[in-house]
């Protein structure tokens, strides 16, 4: 049953679709009816090539040579094939009608009863795609329309209607019967939408009025933007089917039943396969075959005599010796293990670095079961309070490699799941030192800030100067597979040899940047003048050592940075500073004993204090780093150092309970509630559930795991919808608009 | 389609493969770890007493810690550079054993490959170093260096990248007078005039470790890799291993790579500092005689049972039931419509790369400052204001002829060193962008998160903070299948009986977690309690889903004294115990949990 669909084309062939398409900006002089054929092409596209489990059907009206005056089939429900994508461009090659255009409703009408004779019981997904410009007379009136809406949600059609100049007006952000203003303005709207002809009004009213009703049926697109519309076609939906279900486990009793799904992955090309070449080229699939026979033989025998399979083993390379290994010690050798997906424990979420993902990724949700999702939900939103993720480890088939994975939180209006991605393991990381980089001057900070801000995909002008965003990934289409279908297209339809040039479509959304480089170019000059950029020559690699002594000595400093640069064209004051970087820099790094926590960097002193094995310095830490905490709150200003005194509330609770001073922390947290009951940073501790620790965390505290609790619970109403304020903000940050 | 099949002989240039993946891997940047030069490395010990008290960590000696950090790093590179070579060279022994007769300097093993023997013998040597060696008098340090450098003559310096990895805890070797130490000075310029470079680890001993007082006039830095880590004049001592572990790859540039911005050009390098490490694949073999076989694939037309030369062959598509002709020179052109570099083309906001926008590793950016000089300093101005304002970069890739466009994002990163002076380097990650067609829609699995209380909630808070895993690296993890693939091709190469099975680290410390076993059940109670008032609410639905069972207080002992779930290393034997605990909820009669293997349709 997975993803089969069966499509009616419903494409309105009166005069009207033979004149000039409006909306479709200077210099594209396109005809209506080529618009939608090319369309209809693109979808005929996609199918043959993504879909093998969808069929199309072609119905034209406002045709006058049909036998009911209106609708006449041009393709029959089936499996698109190359064929029929030619018999569909030559519909432009047709006599122009004399109608302006074919009655919508009789078409729907007859097109809802031919898909549901045509589907019957079997499990597919029926959508209907309308085509016109909305010229058509129609004889229905509103009783009528409501049989036919009646009759589109008991078949469950899915229609989308695609509007050529014609219901400019719909704005589907306003179509909400939630929002009364929107939708009273959206009303008005179109009540007072002005139409060329009375045929497009009606039309407009009874297809407005439609949507109303179908709102889980119903979609309306106007075409004024070519490229929604294209796209409409594009993406590629495949049917979510799950590829591991089973446990997550918690710890070894505690079970929550998920199933994943992937969410990111490569879609690569089809492979293509071999045929022999040296007889006719036939489109037959059973023609031409091409049979591979592999042999092994001796590299020393000259007659290359083929060796029997079951004297072929592997053998694999151990240094340089090749070591044999045999069937039965090559299953030996494969890490036995079964299915299971398995928590190893949170982390933060800081120490997961973005870089170290190393593959697809995965959706984890919980199965229908309320426990499950309940258990789910529960993780997902306490681990996007606390800012940590959970780490893994996953075999997702029996005998599979297991993998370590890192589980993001995510939460959006429609999903609340874990993104699931492979992390690297000691194996695949390389550590390599790097040169610190040549510092820049301020006068370079800014040239480079300025072309940033001018750079800003998210808000470029555009010809009107509004902003707008550049790139958004999540429409754009792979270019290098487009082509290559239209490259097949084009081969399967002409059968030349001609590699048809790409088209400007794509190369357009491949090369926004002469746009930002036109807006940008200021920030761009600023750079150039501001950098003495120079191409040179690439010289064969050669080793650049120097004794360690030597980088120490200014006089060598200044040999090797010319040996670095060549040369330093213009030495103005403030590079001339630069030269003696390696010099005047200081070096290494100081490791004395840190007595005191500053304020800059106190996480990184109070560790330094609390590890330094000279002298114990704990208590002297902890305490000073109590006064730090209430220092940054007292001196914020709207909570600018919050966050700060968090993390370092968070550093002391380690501390506390790795030297065995929970007392301290449980007392100091008293006092925090005491001094901040009402206000924002309380809580923001109670958000990130910042609580006592409990004596399972450390014997020396006399607090139990439900006083613990107990201590986030117990909060007046008024601090609670403090808590409930910062939760959602904080989920918003993580959601993704969708 | 038999994916190792299809590898197996894969040096063979004469076959095509059949049903052939035309985005392969060689359309990618490839990873040339074998390319150009290869790596020679001399361990020079310095013998002294101290090596052989225990470490600070007291988990062994200083000496037993060298050997075993010498055997990983034979063990990594018998794996990734067979063709590397590795010797070893003790100084300070009372016997004498090298090619130049120089006294109480013992060559334990020359120059050589790795081999199985030696990762194997090698952590012997402690034990015997008493009757093999022993302590001795001091020996001349030039004569150590001579002798490295007599080694390596015999190497092509253009071949290989020479390097001595020198460990002492002595600041200042012996020398009988000035003249000794002039010589010491001269030979190392020798080696630095031969491109060997000497990396000095410094080892624990009572006097602070002065690099100033001599070494620094002999070790020699890659003006590559000048950072802070480099010039650490502290006493700090790093651990050993995580700095030889460091040394392993010598560092090399994947490309070099011009990124444009209209018309200013800036050059960078692109490394590959994580790449999925994978088994290799299995030559073929006649098993009777161990001979190395060829593989010949040949190709026979059906219809006239010809054999057919690679220009008779051509390839197709099969769509809609038809064939259509794609030769493969059509792929060429297909995908060449962009030209090889790098394009930047703007700035976003750093929200706007998602956590799914994954699809392969990453890669990282270096400035090429000797291509086009002025990429550092803009690299660095770049990095800094890209982290102030939150942005990150969008460019356009074609990492070489042949391969896909692909949109990118930049990720900056400031250099930064760690409590043990590690440095994260500066530079840029490449991240590859999905397009919309890498993206899978996922409407019909819809999931709302289910309501939960305040007290879950809070419950759950708990829960995520007792298990957090404290200072989390992933460089701590192995990976259980590779390790046990090699652990046995050891013991197959050096002829073992029994085979010891390596310790899968990547297992959950059930141990570890349980002293917070009351804590989860906390949390699970509440959620239990939670659905069972729901249920009593909503009549009907009771019986349905959702069942579940409150662990309330579960006895178990707490005789685990580790406080620390960081060391994930339980010995799972998940399966068995979860027998057990099934039968003991069937005694007890209580509203059983079921877990999903009685029901599940796992595939």
């Amino acid at each position: 049953m997975a993803g089969k669909e069966a499509t009616l084309v419903l494409l309105d062939v009166g005069s009207s679709m033979y004149e000039k398409y409006k909306q479709g900006g200077q210099g594209k002089e396109i005809r209506r009816l080529e618009l939608a054929i090319d369309c209809i092409g693109m979808m005929i596209q996609q199918k043959i090539f993504n879909y093998k489990n969808h069929e199309v059907g072609l119905v034209l009206f406002g045709a006058e040579d049909a036998e009911d005056g209106n609708t006449f089939y041009i393709q029959q429900i089936s499996a698109p094939d190359f064929e029929f994508y030619r018999n569909v461009t030559e519909l432009v090659k047709h006599d122009i009608p004399k109608i302006r255009g074919g009655d919508i409703f009789d078409a729907l009408d007859k097109s809802v009863s031919t898909l549901d004779d045509h589907v019957k019981t079997k499990k597919m997904d029926k959508k209907i795609f309308v085509l016109t410009a909305g010229f058509g007379q129609t004889e229905y009136n509103e009783k009528m329309i409501a049989k036919l809406i009646k009759m589109i949600q008991k078949v469950d059609v899915k229609i989308n209607f695609i509007a050529l100049d014609f219901m400019n007006e719909y704005d589907v952000e306003l179509d909400d019967p939630n929002k009364i203003d929107n939708q009273e303005l959206l009303n008005d709207k179109m009540l007072n939408a002005v139409y060329e002809s009375q045929e497009q009004s009606i039309n407009s009213n009874l297809i407005y009025y439609m949507v109303q009703e179908l709102r889980n049926h119903m979609r309306i697109f106007p075409a004024n933007i070519a490229f929604e519309l294209y796209s409409q076609f594009h993406t590629k939906q495949m049917q979510a089917r799950a590829s591991f279900r089973g446990d997550f486990q918690i710890n070894d009793q505690t079970y929550l039943q998920v199933l994943i799904y992937k969410r990111c992955t490569e879609e690569r090309l089809p492979s293509l396969k071999k045929h022999s070449a040296i007889g006719e080229f036939s489109s037959e699939t059973n023609r031409n075959i091409v049979r591979n026979d592999t042999i092994h033989y001796n590299p020393e025998d000259p007659n290359m005599a083929p060796i029997e399979k079951e004297n072929i083993i592997k053998g694999y390379l151990y240094g340089r010796s090749l070591i044999p290994v045999d069937s039965i010690m090559e299953e030996k050798m494969k890490y036995q293990c079964p299915r299971i997906f398995q928590l190893l424990g949170f982390v933060e979420r800081s120490q997961i670095p973005r870089h170290y993902f190393m593959s697809n990724v995965d959706m984890v949700v919980a199965v229908d079961s309320e426990q499950s999702q309940k258990t789910l939900s529960a993780l997902i939103i306490a681990l996007i309070a606390t800012k940590k993720v959970a780490i893994a480890r996953f075999v997702g088939r029996e005998k599979a490699s297991p993998k370590m994975v890192v589980l993001l939180p995510h939460k959006s209006k429609s999903y609340s799941c874990f993104w699931m991605i492979a992390l690297p393991t000691s194996e695949d990381i390389r550590h390599f030192q790097f040169q610190t980089l040549r510092k820049s001057t301020p006068n370079q900070q800014i040239a480079v800030a300025s072309l940033i801000d001018k750079m800003d995909l998210e808000k470029l002008p555009n010809q009107s100067g509004e902003p707008e965003e550049l790139l958004k990934m999540k429409y754009i289409a792979n270019p290098t597979r487009q082509y290559f279908q239209q490259v097949v297209m084009h081969k399967a339809i002409t059968r030349t040899d001609v590699i048809p040039p790409i088209s400007p479509l794509i190369l357009e959304y491949l090369h926004p940047e002469q746009r930002v480089y036109n807006y940008a170019q200021d920030a761009i000059q600023r750079v150039k003048n501001a950098f003495k950029f120079k191409v040179n020559e690439i010289k064969k690699p050669q080793d650049k050592k120097v004794f360690w002594k030597q980088l120490f000595d200014e006089q060598t400093t200044q040999q090797v940075q010319q040996q670095i640069e060549e040369e330093v064209v213009e030495i103005n004051r403030e590079e001339e500073e630069m030269v003696n970087m390696f010099a005047k820099q200081k070096l290494g790094f100081k490791d004395d004993i840190i007595e005191e926590i500053g304020s800059v960097d106190p996480i990184s002193d109070f560790k330094k204090m609390i590890t330094e094995k000279r002298v114990d310095q704990v208590d002297s830490a902890l305490q000073q780093m109590q006064k730090v905490i209430i220092g940054l709150v007292d001196q914020s200003v709207k909570g600018s150092f919050f966050p700060k005194a968090l993390e370092c509330l968070k550093e002391m609770r380690k501390a506390c309970i790795s030297e065995d001073e929970a007392p301290i922390f449980n007392k100091f947290l008293f006092i925090l509630k005491d001094k901040y009951n009402q206000q924002i940073f309380w809580a923001q501790i109670v958000q990130q559930g910042i609580t006592l620790i409990s004596n399972i965390e450390n014997q020396k505290s006399s607090v139990t795991a439900d006083e613990a609790q107990d201590f986030l619970n117990k909060e007046d109403n008024k601090h609670q919808q403090m808590v409930d304020t910062l939760q959602h903000e904080e989920e918003d940050l993580l959601a993704d608009i969708e | 389609m038999d994916f190792e099949e299809e590898h197996v002989g894969g040096d063979d240039i004469e076959e095509i493969q059949d049903g052939e993946d035309i985005f392969g891997e060689d359309a990618d940047i490839s990873v040339h770890d074998s390319g150009s030069k290869k790596d020679a490395v001399i361990f020079l010990v310095d013998c002294k007493k101290s090596l052989f008290d225990m470490d600070l960590d007291g988990q062994g000696t200083v000496f037993s810690k060298i050997l075993s950090a010498f055997s990983s790093f034979m063990k990594a590179k018998i794996i990734s550079s067979p063709d590397d070579r590795i010797g070893m060279i003790f100084y300070n022994t009372k016997s004498t054993n090298n090619q130049l007769k120089f006294n109480n300097i013992t060559e334990i093993y020359k120059l050589d490959g790795p081999s199985a023997d030696i990762i194997k013998n090698c952590l012997k040597i402690e034990q015997n170093f008493e009757k093999d060696y022993q302590l001795g008098n001091n020996a001349h340090f030039h004569e150590c260096l001579w002798l490295c450098n007599h080694e390596f003559k015999e190497l092509d310096k253009n071949k290989f990248n020479m390097r001595i990895f020198l460990f002492t805890p002595d600041d200042l070797p012996y020398f009988k007078d000035q003249n000794s130490r002039a010589s010491a000075l001269k030979y190392a310029k020798q080696l630095k005039d031969a491109d060997v470079q000497i990396e000095l680890f410094p080892l624990p001993s009572q006097n602070e470790f002065k690099i100033a007082r001599f070494y620094g006039e002999i070790i020699t830095v890659d003006l590559d890799e000048v950072n802070n880590a480099v010039l650490d004049t502290s006493t700090k001592i790093m651990d050993l291993h995580q700095r030889i572990k460091q040394k392993e790859f010598k560092k090399r540039a994947l490309n070099r790579l011009i990124m444009d911005i209209d018309d200013i050009k800036i050059g960078l390098k692109i490394y590959c500092l994580v790449n999925k490490a994978k088994k290799p694949y299995g030559k073929p073999l006649d098993r009777r005689y161990n001979q190395q076989l060829k593989k010949k694939a040949q190709f026979i037309d059906e219809e006239t049972g010809q054999a057919l030369f690679p220009q008779q062959i051509s390839t197709h598509l099969i769509l809609g039931n038809e064939k259509i002709a794609i030769p493969k020179e059509y792929m060429a052109k297909i995908k060449g419509f962009e030209k090889p570099g790098m394009t930047l083309i703007g700035f976003k906001s750093s929200s706007a790369l998602k956590d799914y926008h994954n699809y392969r590793a990453s890669y990282f950016l270096y400035p090429d400052d000797e291509h086009v000089n002025g990429s550092s300093q803009f690299f660095d101005a770049l990095i800094q204001q890209m982290i102030l304002k939150e942005k990150i970069g969008i460019v356009r890739l074609v990492p070489k002829q042949g391969s896909q466009v692909r949109f990118c994002a930049l990720l900056p990163q400031a250099e930064q060193y760690d409590e043990n002076h590690f440095q994260t380097p500066p530079g840029l990650h490449l991240i590859f962008l999905p397009y919309a067609d890498d993206i899978r829609g996922l409407s019909s699995v819809k999931q709302e998160g289910a309501e939960i209380t305040r007290q879950t909630l809070n419950a759950a808070k708990i829960l995520v903070n007792a298990l957090t895993i404290q200072d989390f690296d992933c460089s701590n993890f192995e990976d259980p299948s590779i390790q046990k693939f090699y652990t046995y091709l050891q013991g197959l190469a050096l002829q073992e009986q029994n085979i010891e099975e390596p310790e899968d680290l990547l297992q959950p410390d059930f141990k570890g977690m349980e002293k917070y076993r009351d804590i989860v059940n906390l949390f699970m109670s509440n959620v239990t309690l939670e659905c069972s008032n729901m249920a009593s609410r909503s009549k009907g639905q009771a019986g349905g889903r959702g069942r579940g069972r409150g662990r309330g207080k579960a006895k178990q002992e707490e005789s685990d004294n580790s406080d620390d779930c960081s060391k994930v290393k339980g010995k799972n034997k998940g399966s068995s115990q979860k027998q057990k605990i099934e039968e003991e909820d069937s005694l007890e009669g209580e509203e059983i949990y079921q877990p999903i293997k009685k029901r599940g349709r796992g595939r």
